[in-house]
C-alpha cells in the first residue's frame, strides 16, 4: 500500500474527528513545545558546561624560593598522578604579565616587589573535570612539599554542576508528565477517531481485511499525531530562538541529530498510544 | 465429479430469545453455479447469506465455503475467504465519508494491490457502470439505483471467486435490474459462482437455472 494511501488515511481520521483531534493536536504540540523549552535550555547548559570543563584545571600556588631542583620533583610528581593530562609551570613573571594583562597596569603600581607567587597550571583530562575528582587530586596536590595553597575554582564548579543537575531532572520530571500527558491524550483521540469509524472497520473486516490493516491506519494516525505535533512544536520553538537571538540572548539551537531525535520521539509516542488505543481488538 | 464449493449441512440458525431463522438447512453449490435464492421478507434468505460470508454462526450444523468451515477460528484464515467473496449487502454497507473512487478502492487495497493497478480498476468499473463522471462525488449525493450500482461494481472489483448478493435489485426498477441480471450472468460465464437472494420473483421468472426457495427458515425448493 502507497505511503499516500497511509497518509490520507490519517488525515481523514483527524477531519472526522476535528474537534476532539485537533484540540489533541494542539495541546499536544504546546506540551512538546514546553519541553522542547526546557531541553533547549538544558542543551545549552550542557553546551556551556562542556566548554567550561575544557577550560578546568587546578591551580597550585608554591612557596618562595623553591630550587629549580624541588620545581622538577614537583613537576614529575604532579603529572604522575592520575587524571593529570599535563602541567604547566608560571612563574611569578608570567603571573604578574597575566594580572596586568587582565587587570591593568596600574594594579600592581606602588609595590616595590612582585606579589604573586610562581605556580602550576594543571591540565586534567575530561573523565576527571568533575568536583569530586578535582577535590580528590587538589588534596593529594596539596600534600606535596613546597605548596602552599590549591584553588580549582570549587564555588563555579560545585554551582555549574548543581545546575545542571537541577535541569536534568527538571527535564526528567517535566518528560515524565509530558509523556503521560500526551500518551492519554492520543490514546482518547484514537479511541475517539476509532468509534467513529466503527462501522468502516466492520465493512472492511467483512470485504476480508486483515487485522494488520485495521492495526495500520490507527498507528498511521498515532504516528502522524505524535509526529506531526512533536514537528510543529520544534518549529515553534526554532521561531522562538530566532527572536529571542533578534534580542540579544545568545542561544544555540537544537543540534540536527538532537532536532531529529525530538521529532522521532513524537512518532514513537503516537505509534505507542496508536497500540495502547485497543487497535488490536479491532477484529 | 461435482467441484462443491459452498455446503450447508443440518444448518440451523436461532436468535436469542427470538424465532428460529434458519430450520435444518441442507443445500450444496457447485463451482460456477448462477443461483437464485428466493422466499418472502424475513424467510431467511439474509440470515443464510450471512452465514456465508461468516458474519454469522450457525447455532447447529456447519458451513463450508470454499474448504472454510464455520467450525474454524482461524481469523486469518476467514479474511483471505472474505477476499474471494464479492458481497453486495442489503443496505449496501457503503461508506457515506468516502467518496466513489474510495469506496470501490477497498477491496483492492485490502488485498494489498498496487496504487496503479488500483486506479485502473477503479476508473475502468466506474465507467462500466456510467459513475466515472462522479467519481468524486459521495454515496449520498448520488441516487438509489447509481448506490446500488456502486455496491456492485464493489463486490465484483476484486475479481471474486463467489459473489453473494442480498437483495442487489431492491427498489430497481424492471429494465435495470434485468440490465444487472445480465452483468451477473457475464460474470457467471467467466467462472465466478454467483448466489443472489432477492424477493422479487417476477424478475426471475424466466430464469432457467436452478433456484433455492426459502419459506419460514426451511427449503422448500432445491
Amino acid at each position: 500500500m502507497s505511503f499516500s494511501f497511509w497518509l490520507k488515511e490519517s488525515f481523514s481520521g483527524f477531519f472526522r474527528e476535528k474537534g476532539t483531534s485537533f484540540l489533541s493536536f494542539f495541546v499536544n504540540t504546546f506540551f512538546f513545545l514546553i519541553f522542547g523549552i526546557f531541553l533547549l535550555l538544558t542543551y545549552n547548559l550542557y553546551t556551556f558546561t562542556q566548554k567550561v570543563k575544557q577550560r578546568m584545571e587546578i591551580d597550585v600556588y608554591l612557596v618562595e624560593g623553591l630550587s629549580q631542583k624541588e620545581i622538577e620533583d614537583q613537576r614529575q610528581k604532579i603529572t604522575k598522578l592520575q587524571g593529570v593530562e599535563g602541567a604547566i609551570f608560571r612563574t611569578k613573571d608570567k603571573a604578574l604579565e597575566e594580572v596586568k594583562a587582565y587587570l591593568g597596569e596600574d594594579i600592581l603600581k606602588g609595590l616595590e616587589s612582585n606579589p604573586l607567587p610562581s605556580s602550576w597550571v594543571v591540565k586534567l583530562r575530561p573523565a576527571y573535570q568533575n568536583l569530586e575528582k578535582m577535590q580528590k587530586l587538589s588534596s593529594q596536590i596539596e600534600k606535596m612539599k613546597g605548596v602552599e595553597e590549591v584553588d580549582y575554582g570549587r564555588f563555579w564548579v560545585k554551582k555549574i554542576e548543581r545546575l545542571f543537575k537541577t535541569f536534568l531532572w527538571v527535564n526528567l520530571t517535566l518528560g515524565i508528565f509530558i509523556v503521560s500527558g500526551s500518551l492519554f491524550l492520543m490514546i482518547h483521540t484514537l479511541k475517539d477517531i476509532r468509534r467513529s469509524k466503527s462501522e468502516e472497520l466492520k465493512l472492511l473486516n467483512l470485504l476480508g481485511a486483515e487485522s494488520n490493516f485495521s492495526r495500520k491506519i490507527f498507528l498511521w494516525e498515532g504516528v502522524m499525531l505524535g509526529g506531526g505535533s512533536a514537528f510543529l512544536s520544534l518549529l515553534i520553538l526554532f521561531v522562538l530562538h530566532r527572536s529571542f537571538s533578534f534580542l540579544g540572548y545568545e542561544l544555540t539551537f537544537l543540534s540536527l541529530t538532537f532536532s531529529i531525535s525530538f521529532v522521532f520521539t513524537g512518532f514513537l509516542l503516537g505509534g505507542f498510544a496508536a497500540l495502547l488505543s485497543g487497535g488490536e481488538k479491532l477484529n | 465429479m461435482k467441484d462443491i464449493l459452498i455446503k450447508l449441512q443440518g444448518v440451523s440458525k436461532t436468535y436469542e430469545g427470538w424465532r428460529t431463522a434458519l430450520k435444518n438447512i441442507d443445500l450444496e453449490i457447485e463451482k460456477g453455479e448462477f443461483l437464485f435464492l428466493v422466499g418472502a421478507s424475513g424467510a431467511g434468505k439474509t440470515t443464510l447469506l450471512k452465514l456465508l460470508w461468516m458474519e454469522e454462526e450457525p447455532s447447529s450444523g456447519m458451513v463450508f465455503v470454499d474448504g472454510y468451515s464455520s467450525l474454524e477460528k482461524d481469523k486469518k484464515r476467514l479474511s483471505e475467504l472474505r477476499q474471494k467473496l464479492g458481497i453486495v449487502f442489503e443496505d449496501l454497507k457503503l461508506m457515506k465519508k468516502r467518496t466513489l473512487e474510495e469506496n470501490l478502492s477497498f477491496p483492492l487495497r485490502v488485498l494489498g494491490k498496487k496504487e496503479k493497478y488500483i486506479k485502473a480498476k477503479v476508473a475502468e468499473l466506474l465507467g462500466v457502470f456510467n459513475l466515472y463522471s462522479k467519481r468524486r462525488f459521495f454515496p449520498e449525493e448520488i441516487s438509489t439505483g447509481e448506490k446500488k450500482k456502486l455496491a456492485i461494481a464493489r463486490a465484483v472489483i476484486n475479481e471474486p471467486l463467489i459473489i453473494l448478493g442480498d437483495e442487489p435489485f431492491g427498489g430497481l426498477d424492471e429494465n435495470f435490474s434485468s440490465e444487472m441480471i445480465e452483468f451477473f450472468k457475464d460474470i457467471n460465464l467467466k467462472g465466478t459462482t454467483v448466489f443472489l437472494a432477492t424477493h422479487r420473483v417476477d424478475l426471475i421468472k424466466d430464469f432457467r437455472r436452478r433456484i433455492v426457495k426459502l419459506e419460514n427458515g426451511e427449503i422448500i425448493r432445491r
